[in-house]
């Protein structure tokens, strides 16, 4: 069943893809931000010290809201600062159309702001009969174009310096060479005059300080302090969440900020300002405004998970490193809060369905978390907005086949194999295609009947230590050479495998918004793992989504001490081979086989739980030739995503996996190394390149150690 | 210099040479008064704008042969002109409270936007730096803005400058100078300035 909304998303999909301008544009910009925030943090050795405090900062500035709003509106007042209170968008609207209309104003200059897009409150302001420039370049270029800001850092990250040049000569009414230095000094010229003649000047606010009623805001143009300095009356409008104790807490929150939305330690500019200060002009003192917005924020804090976006510090990053907002842009992947943390804030400040119609664009990779400075869960904030969504409105017949997957990945190894004999036949495929939307271009893996479950065989003899092994579908219906190699590896190391009772890890419902079948696995998994941790397993996957639901998915879906257990007691199988070789009990030998030179892939749930991958560190400990990739997002596949037909997955996944083929491809080296069954379908069918997992690589190396 | 002025003084050019701002040792005003005299040379300025009320009067004392180029300032004009050379001044020049070396950058205070928007206006903006003045870190720059905001009363604004104006936002490539100064000298001076 595909409602209008979600036939509109596939024309949108299907637009964006075809947009190339569009997309090269989005490319540049993306990893420009993303290539210099990775680097403005290698840069500053103490960073992961600094987020952690921030988060802290965060975290404890939303839980006194309250108190520190109301120190806030006291010690701003006490310097002469008029402070309004704004329940909701209407209200926040009324109160500065109000304040610019009895100062008598007709020109207002205006400093970006989502908050001020969040409220419309320019285009309410123009339907007032005011005049209203924006200040920021990005912020310009869009109001010219009559467009939204497409990314809350970069407003027109999405236009070609051409699009820009056009812009600009129609507004000026005069040619202007394609020449971003050129633009530059047409608009520095053309907006010095606004400045100086504007009679207001709005603003937002980075952080409102609750100790001594300041506000502070970074610039890199120097827009924000002009807008400020010049004009008679400021009013700054700000969320109430941008509410914070102290100096210092500023201080450390803006340099996040900074880091990962400027890719810089400091913007040229912070201003703090208290008070209106003495104009130039004539002396007297600027009358100053703040405007306090809540509009939802509230509601959000009150929700113990949503509690959590109100940590969003504005900086960008989660755009930045999103495999499908890098396509698409904000146009797409927004309502007015634009990327995968616009949608939990479109959620409150806008409604459920304004953020469910763009939600399915999230293919639930994890990586905006992990580029989040503040580390905010956004993928479970999403999954919640699909799950409020889908229960209104219900789920794509697509969406809801592959939330059962599992029952027809059974089917397949059983049938082995005819199955496969069927999955290959295109007669076959596009009848599957046609009845249940699974594209006919995408390659299946092959099913096997010899599971590795049914393989298994109880380790006889002793050993020091024994550990469960949470195999995942792949590597026990499709390849259980891989389950093989995992025991293989673990029974060298001293190590006795049990297989614990368990069910799928429920991840593809989780990617569709079905939370509660998520839920359902997670606690069923939970059962059982607990129990043999308790009786003194660790436990062992090797399927870095497994990992990820094991030591992060579960536990924050479950909350349980059982689920806390199971999480501090779960393993990737190369993160336990390491912690074995720090103890120094690690068997492994340089590899007498010469396996050839590879290239690592490393997916993005290994970087959600690990960060640097252990895999890539125990090969390269083995001695292998091991270079890695430079690609900061995901291969695409998403899962069962990338099996969708056509715009539903497919086309999707296989436009963001384009890069990473062609990176792959010219490194020349015919071996991919990559734990994860789904990446490695996805990097075979873009490269045809040949791609083996980690575990089958070390167990040949051991088996040759064996050998001799 | 001991070790640890040194240490700092290069931490500090090297923070402010990485984005592209000029920076220069010097020990007396008069050197100043040198400096920018070549600067509005090379950069054909005609009018100057000095912060503060005794600057301007320090840095061109009377009797010292007269500079090729008008000095506006507060001591020696209205606020209306000086506004209104404000906006035409190519060259601006401040003194500032506080300096950080480990990120390179300036602290100023003001209660006036005259003041302000002398480091704002113009396409150049000269800062001046009393040696005393130099701290290590941004956490003893940020004691001092606490102190600064803390004290009763309002209308302040305290301005930390690490760069000039820049913009990335056509086609990701950096431009200088958008809505702010598009060049920023530094200059590091062992003689104490006035604070104004």
């Amino acid at each position: 069943m595909r409602s209008e909304a979600h036939e509109q998303l596939l024309a949108k999909i299907r637009a964006g893809l075809a947009d190339t301008r569009r997309r090269t544009a989005l490319y540049v910009g993306t990893e420009g931000g993303r290539e210099s925030a990775e680097k403005a943090y290698a840069q500053f050795p103490e960073s992961q010290d600094l987020l952690r405090e921030a988060r802290r900062i965060k975290r404890e500035a939303i839980d006194r809201l309250d108190e520190n709003l109301q120190s806030f509106i006291r010690n701003a007042r006490s310097s002469g600062t008029i402070v309004h209170l704004a329940p909701d968008a209407a209200t926040a609207i009324s109160i500065v159309i109000d304040l610019v209309r009895v100062a008598g104003a007709t020109r207002i200059v205006k400093a970006k702001s989502m908050t001020s897009e969040e409220i419309d409150l320019r285009q309410h302001l123009e339907a007032a009969g005011f005049d209203v420039v924006e200040t920021d370049l990005g912020e310009r270029i869009v109001q010219l174009a009559k467009q939204r800001p497409s990314h809350m850092v970069a407003p027109a990250i999405h236009m070609s310096v051409e699009e820009v040049t056009d812009l600009f000569s129609k507004n000026l009414g005069r040619e202007i060479p394609p020449d971003p230095a050129q633009i530059t000094a047409v608009a520095r010229e053309s907006l010095r005059e606004d400045f100086l003649n504007a009679d207001v000047g709005i603003t937002g606010a980075n952080f409102a300080i609750a100790d001594s009623g300041a506000i502070l805001l970074v610039t890199n143009e120097g827009n924000a302090r002009l807008v400020t300095a010049l004009p008679r009356m400021t009013i700054t409008l700000f969320g109430v969440e941008k509410i914070i104790a102290s100096t210092t807490d500023a201080f450390t929150l803006m340099q996040p900020l900074i880091m990962s939305g400027a890719g810089r330690r400091l913007t040229s500019y912070v201003t703090l300002m208290r008070g209106g200060s003495k104009l130039a002009q004539n002396g007297q003192q600027q009358e100053h405004h703040v405007v306090l917005l809540d509009n939802g924020r509230s509601r959000m804090r009150a929700d113990h998970e949503f509690r959590e976006a109100l940590y969003c510090l504005r900086c960008g990053a989660c755009s930045d490193i999103c495999p499908t907002f890098r396509i698409f842009g904000g146009h797409v992947f927004g309502h007015i809060y634009t990327g995968p943390i616009g949608i939990p804030w479109t959620e409150y400040t806008a409604t459920p369905d304004d953020a469910g119609k763009f939600a399915p664009l999230c293919i639930a990779c994890g990586l905006c978390q992990e580029a989040c400075p503040v580390d905010i869960d956004i993928p479970l904030l999403i999954a919640r907005v699909k799950e409020r969504y889908t229960e209104s409105h219900g789920q794509t017949s697509i969406n809801r086949t592959l939330c059962s997957y599992e029952t027809f990945v059974s089917l397949a190894s059983v049938m082995a194999p005819l199955s496969n004999f069927m999955l290959r036949r295109q007669i076959f495929r596009h009848v599957l295609q046609s009845l249940i939307g699974i594209d006919a271009r995408r390659p299946f893996p092959k099913f096997t009947r010899h599971t590795f479950k049914k393989w298994f065989r109880p380790h006889l003899g002793n050993a020091s230590r024994t550990v469960a092994y949470f195999v995942d579908t792949f590597a026990d219906m499709c390849e259980p050479e891989i389950g093989k190699a995992v025991v293989g590896i673990l029974e060298a190391n001293d190590c006795k495998v049990i297989l614990p009772e368990q069910i799928g890890s429920g991840i593809p419902a989780f990617l569709y918004g079905d939370v509660k079948r998520t839920t359902q696995a997670a606690a069923f998994n939970v059962r059982h793992l607990a129990d043999a941790v308790r009786n003194g397993c660790e436990i062992i996957s090797s399927e870095p989504t497994a990992t990820y639901c094991l030591r992060e998915l579960y536990p924050r879906l479950l909350g349980s001490p059982d689920a806390n257990l199971v999480a501090a007691h779960s393993h990737d199988l190369f993160e336990y081979l390491l912690e074995l070789q720090r103890g120094g009990s690690l068997k492994v030998a340089r590899p007498k086989t010469s396996i050839e030179p590879a290239v690592y892939y490393a997916p993005c749930h290994t970087r959600s739980v690990y960060g640097t991958s252990p895999s890539f560190q125990v090969l390269r400990y083995a001695g292998l030739d091991l270079q890695t990739v430079r690609y900061s997002t995901c291969c695409g596949i998403a899962g069962t995503f990338g099996f969708k037909v056509g715009v539903e997955g497919y086309d999707v996944s296989m436009a963001v996996g384009e890069t990473l083929f062609t990176r792959l491809k010219a490194m020349n080296r015919n071996l991919i190394i990559t734990e994860s069954s789904v990446c490695k379908m996805q990097i075979e069918h873009g490269t045809s390149l040949r791609v083996l997992h980690p575990a089958t690589v070390l167990w040949k190396i051991y088996q040759a150690d064996r050998a001799e | 210099m001991t070790l640890t002025q040194e240490t700092l003084t290069s931490q500090f050019a090297a923070q402010l040479q990485s984005v592209g701002s000029r920076f220069t040792l010097v020990s007396k005003l008069s050197e100043v008064r040198d400096y920018v005299g070549k600067l509005a040379e090379v950069v054909q300025a005609k009018r100057i704008a000095v912060s503060g009320h005794r600057l301007s009067s320090l840095l061109f004392p009377l009797g010292s042969p007269s500079p090729r180029f008008e000095v506006a300032s507060q001591a020696n004009m209205g606020r209306e002109d000086f506004f209104s050379m404000l906006k035409i001044v190519e060259i601006g020049i401040s003194v500032v409270d506080l300096a950080v070396a480990e990120t390179g950058t300036l602290v100023t205070t003001t209660w006036d936007e005259s003041e302000r928007l002398v480091t704002a206006l113009p396409k150049i903006h000269v800062a001046l730096v009393s040696r005393s003045r130099l701290v290590s870190s941004l956490r003893e720059a940020e004691a001092y803005v606490s102190e600064v905001l803390s004290q009763s009363g309002g209308g302040v604004t305290v301005s930390l400058i690490s760069a000039s104006s820049r913009t990335a936002d056509i086609g990701d490539m950096v431009i200088l100078g958008v809505h702010g100064p598009r060049d920023l000298h530094v200059l590091l001076i062992d003689e104490e300035l006035p604070g104004d």
